[in-house]
């Protein structure tokens, strides 16, 4: 393992701290793996050490990134819902200490190929950043992308189409013992599963009467479409990693891809669906389908060239 | 020790690099140092983290606390043990005296490098397990615990659960029962708690470890503060038995739970911070539970 601390001061005084993973031939590509949402640098279940050390075995030099406020840096988020952070951090909160660090290594290292890889919230600064400053990046890989913005405040909105996949769901259910051995012990969610049942009904209902678009996500991110569109147009290559389980898929799937995209494999992106997965990547032969992915994908795109540092 | 990378505010100073632990792997530490000396004696606070997800939760609120105790004179050592965090290797091919050997090997660091008059542990969730069963080998002389877990068979049950509920998330079916499961460790597989795949030898360790039993070992001053209890002060049975101990004191703090997902994001609760650095602050218990 060869692994330095990497720090950053911004224009604040304050430091942005990480850990990068050197590899020990260089193979020319540079890799910038950013917290989910507020998980830090290590990711859920380390998935970002795992990808790192791998990515480093590799060849590639590979930073995994604290913002301000997250992990090891200095700084502090707001005392604040939870939600409402998820949703400043669609917004963009963390793309300028993205783009930070992404400056410091091409400065540092004479990075030449840089791409970006982000669980959830991470996957949308990812993309929000190489929207903002195509010239730095050259990739993409968003894990469980997020496409909607989260409620805060006012009462909670669901896609239609996602209530009716739960609404699918529920239905299976009602022969497994252990469903309602967890509805007996009280582990069943009863709000959420009310709200997921009235917004299947009304969806039914509003179907029947008129033919008012249900792709629609009533509460899709304004900046998703137009910043993928700007990874498009600036040939910046985007890998889009979901689990089949994962409410983001379900938003994704009816909300961009059916509405915008139509097909799996397009201009400059491509998508993977991971079987059965959930929004980590919990299992281990869900951890090992991504990384399987992720090497075709970086061999297809990112091939090997030693001509880096 | 390779001290990397050093960060000096205007009352602290950070340090954070890898040193080698006994079996030859590189761990992660920091180091917040106090610039303004408290009292005559150096207190020194060694951080033994979560473990598993928790630990991920719960990093950036045990971060602000060691920041907090370094701003107020005390010398703090935070480290990733073997397999978790920043740390070299696999978490899930380890045991608890593997964790143990790293609590010593971070003291060992810390007694080389500074001059320690009092050492204390600092510890939440399992991790108060292996930081209570590696007291006695550091010298600890006081142990500060967040809602420690009293029985390690019941925290390794409660993550089989969970393996369940994610099964029946994803497949809409249990695919693997808790036998099936237990099985398959015998056989020398793998068992995912929240993510992280663990072998027998770590399941079975974690297992036998019990507070009470441990801490009666010990025979250190421990200070445990509860989380979120009812204002009545109320403690669980299990909680109860441990006062029984000449040496503990229970504290009740109301505080969110905040290694898991929470709905507040909140990484220096008030209270809790309060009430640490207080404890943290005296040399023996303060106050005994329902005395």
């Amino acid at each position: 393992m060869n692994e330095q601390i990497f720090e950053v001061i911004g224009n604040d005084g304050l430091v942005r701290r990480g850990i990068l993973s050197l590899p020990r031939r260089a193979s020319g590509l540079t890799v910038l793996l950013l917290p989910a949402g507020l998980k830090y640098h290590v990711g859920p279940h380390r998935l970002n050490v795992r990808l790192a050390r791998w990515l480093a075995d590799n060849g590639h030099l590979v930073l995994r990134f604290d913002p301000l406020g997250i992990g090891e840096s200095d700084g502090h988020l707001d005392t604040a819902m939870t939600n409402e952070l998820w949703y400043r951090i669609c917004l963009g909160y963390f793309v300028a200490d993205t783009l930070l660090a992404c400056k410091l290594l091409r400065e540092r290292f004479k990075v030449s190929r840089l791409i970006l890889i982000g669980l959830c919230g991470g996957g949308i600064t990812a993309q929000l950043a190489a929207a903002e400053a195509p010239h730095l990046i050259q990739g993409i890989i968003s894990i469980g992308i997020a496409v909607t913005l989260p409620n805060i405040g006012g009462s909670v909105t669901i896609s239609s189409n996602v209530a009716r996949q739960h609404m699918h769901s529920y239905i299976d259910k009602l022969s497994s013992k252990d469903a309602w051995a967890r509805i007996i012990r009280g582990e069943t969610d009863f709000r959420n599963m009310l709200k997921i049942v009235k917004t299947a009904l009304v969806s039914k209902i509003s179907r029947s009467a008129s033919s008012v678009n249900n792709d629609a996500l009533p509460n899709e991110n304004p900046l998703f479409i137009e910043s993928f569109r700007q990874l498009q147009y600036h040939n910046i290559k985007h890998l889009l990693v979901f689990g089949k389980s994962d409410n983001r898929w379900l938003e994704f799937n009816t909300g961009i891809l059916k509405r915008y995209l139509h097909q799996p494999v397009g201009l400059n992106y491509e998508v993977c669906v991971i079987q059965d997965a959930n929004h980590e990547l919990q299992f281990e032969p869900w951890k090992k389908k991504a990384v399987e992915e992720i090497e075709h994908w970086l061999a297809k795109y990112f091939p090997f060239s030693l001509s880096e540092t | 020790m390779n001290i990397t990378n050093t960060f000096i505010t205007q009352s602290t100073k950070e340090l954070r690099g890898f040193f080698f632990n006994k079996r030859g792997r590189q761990l992660f530490y920091a180091i917040h140092e106090p610039l303004i000396k408290r009292g005559s004696k150096q207190i020194a606070w060694l951080f033994c983290n979560a473990l598993f997800e928790e630990k991920i939760f719960s990093h950036r609120v045990t971060l602000m606390l060691a920041r907090r105790l370094a701003e107020t004179g005390h010398l703090v050592m935070r480290f990733d043990y073997e397999g978790d965090g920043d740390s070299e290797g696999d978490f899930g091919e380890l045991k608890d005296t593997d964790w143990q050997s790293d609590i010593e090997d971070s003291a060992q660091l810390l007694y080389r490098q500074y001059i320690v008059d009092i050492l204390g542990i600092f510890s939440l969730r399992a991790g108060a397990l292996v930081a209570a069963a590696a007291a006695p080998r550091v010298n600890a002389q006081k142990l500060l615990f967040w809602e420690p877990v009293v029985d390690g068979a019941t925290y390794f049950q409660e993550g089989l659960r969970a393996n369940l509920t994610t099964q029946l998330a994803c497949f809409k079916k249990v695919i693997e029962t808790r036998e099936q499961l237990m099985d398959n460790l015998r056989r020398g597989g793998k068992i995912n708690l929240a993510g992280h795949e663990i072998g027998a030898a770590t399941a079975d360790s974690l297992s036998r470890l019990r507070l009470i039993d441990l801490l009666e070992k010990a025979q250190v001053a421990v200070d445990i503060i509860c989380l979120g209890r009812n204002r009545s002060g109320e403690f669980p049975p299990a909680w109860r038995n441990l006062v029984c101990l000449p040496k503990v004191a229970l504290h009740n703090c109301q505080s969110p739970a905040f290694w898991g997902e929470v709905r507040m994001h909140d990484d220096a609760p008030a209270a809790l911070m309060k009430l640490s650095l207080q404890l943290a602050h005296c040399n023996e218990p303060t106050q005994k539970a329902g005395a």
